[in-house]
């Protein structure tokens, strides 16, 4: 478990990180950035939702739960739950 | 205008059902979100898939996910851009949110359709090989697919610190499918207790038995036109669509565990059922 505060541009790296490889391409059709969610970018999707799920519990070393998915479709409520988590 | 909804546990012939209802005059029926189960064209209507557990999880959330995704402008703006008169909104995580859409839509009323339990779970179940329609859970052992794992995140499952979830990591895809069919159910039944004259409830298997009537009753409740069984027969999906078709015998050759959560499932939700009809 982490105990440092997780800043959103790092949320954003790791989300960004994982679309490349999930999605295979150089480039995403958009940056992450810090209002993004799922279907902006398009490679953020039902498919690729595992993959950054995954990413992010290992990343930042958190156990992360089925029910915990939900806030996983935005990086605002991402950032949020992982700082909640945190504290 | 006028909105309604059907809600079932899935496999339930549901996308056929959505593509008859949708070739009704001044009718636009979505299937899962997507109108007539077109699921090439953009969705009319929010999809919901995580807010399903969550809203098992923790009951309350249904009324902020219905106004975030059914709110009476959204489906005011569905209705305005595909130009119908009533739309119809079938999908399996209506249970989830049954009480909270009739609330939230005073005029709105609801179709349960409860399958026979023992049928539900043989359908549902998979072992092995990818599901094309997950609706169920699938053998703890079967590798899942992204696709599968998506959407098994927003399956409900027990709630924490209850004695089902203490069991669920014991437990067989069977014995998770007889738990979802009764929890699926026991909202329908809910949703007709607390909205008697709005819910109505009928049996899967009237659709096969007396298709007429099945279809009668639908139209009467949701004021619809006369909708022909003769006109719909053969252009709908009313099959097992799984190409590896049933992947599990029938109740008899169950375990002992199986079939005793089987008898007390259908036993409590036909008792349920029992105390509103």
């Amino acid at each position: 478990m982490f105990h440092s505060k997780i800043s959103v541009d790092q949320v954003c790296e790791v989300v960004g990180d994982a679309l490349l490889t999930v999605s295979e391409k150089e480039a995403l059709s958009i940056p992450v950035t810090a209002e993004a969610a799922m279907g902006e970018p398009a490679e953020w999707d039902s498919l690729s939702f595992i993959v950054v799920f995954n990413a992010i519990a290992e990343a930042f070393g958190v156990e992360l739960e089925d029910d915990d998915a939900i806030h996983f479709t935005s990086i605002p409520a991402m950032h949020a739950f992982l700082n909640e988590i945190a504290e | 205008m006028a909105f309604h909804f059907i809600a079932s546990t899935g496999r339930t012939a549901t996308t056929y059902i959505a593509a008859a209802l949708n070739a009704l005059p001044g009718v636009v029926a979505c299937h899962e979100g997507y109108a007539g189960s077109d699921k090439d064209a953009e969705p009319l209507l929010p999809l919901i898939n995580l807010e399903n557990a969550r809203a098992y999880q923790l009951p309350s959330s249904a009324e902020a996910t219905v106004a975030e995704k059914r709110s009476p402008e959204i489906i005011a703006d569905a209705l305005a851009q595909s130009g119908a008169e009533t739309l119809i909104d079938i999908a399996y995580y209506n249970p989830m949110f049954a009480s909270a859409m009739l609330a939230a839509h005073p005029q709105a009323k609801m179709i349960g359709i409860i399958r026979d339990c023992e049928s539900f779970v043989r359908s549902s179940t998979t072992l092995d090989g990818e599901d094309p329609m997950p609706v169920g859970w699938a053998d703890p052992a079967k590798p899942l697919t992204r696709r599968e794992e998506f959407i098994a995140l927003g399956r409900i499952k027990p709630r924490r610190k209850t004695d089902d979830k203490a069991a669920w990591d014991g437990w067989s895809a069977i014995q998770r499918n007889i738990w979802l069919w009764r929890e699926t159910n026991l909202r329908l039944i809910e949703a007709q207790s607390t909205f008697p004259e709005r819910v109505l409830i009928l049996p899967f298997e009237r659709l096969k038995q007396d298709p007429q009537h099945f279809w009668d009753a639908i139209a009467s409740h949701l004021d619809l036109p006369e909708i022909s069984e003769k006109a719909h027969h053969g252009k709908g999906k009313f099959t097992n669509t799984k190409a590896f078709g049933y992947q599990i015998e029938a109740a008899a050759a169950w375990s002992a565990d199986e079939r005793q959560l089987l008898h007390e499932s259908v036993e409590q939700v036909e008792e349920k059922l029992a105390h509103v009809s």
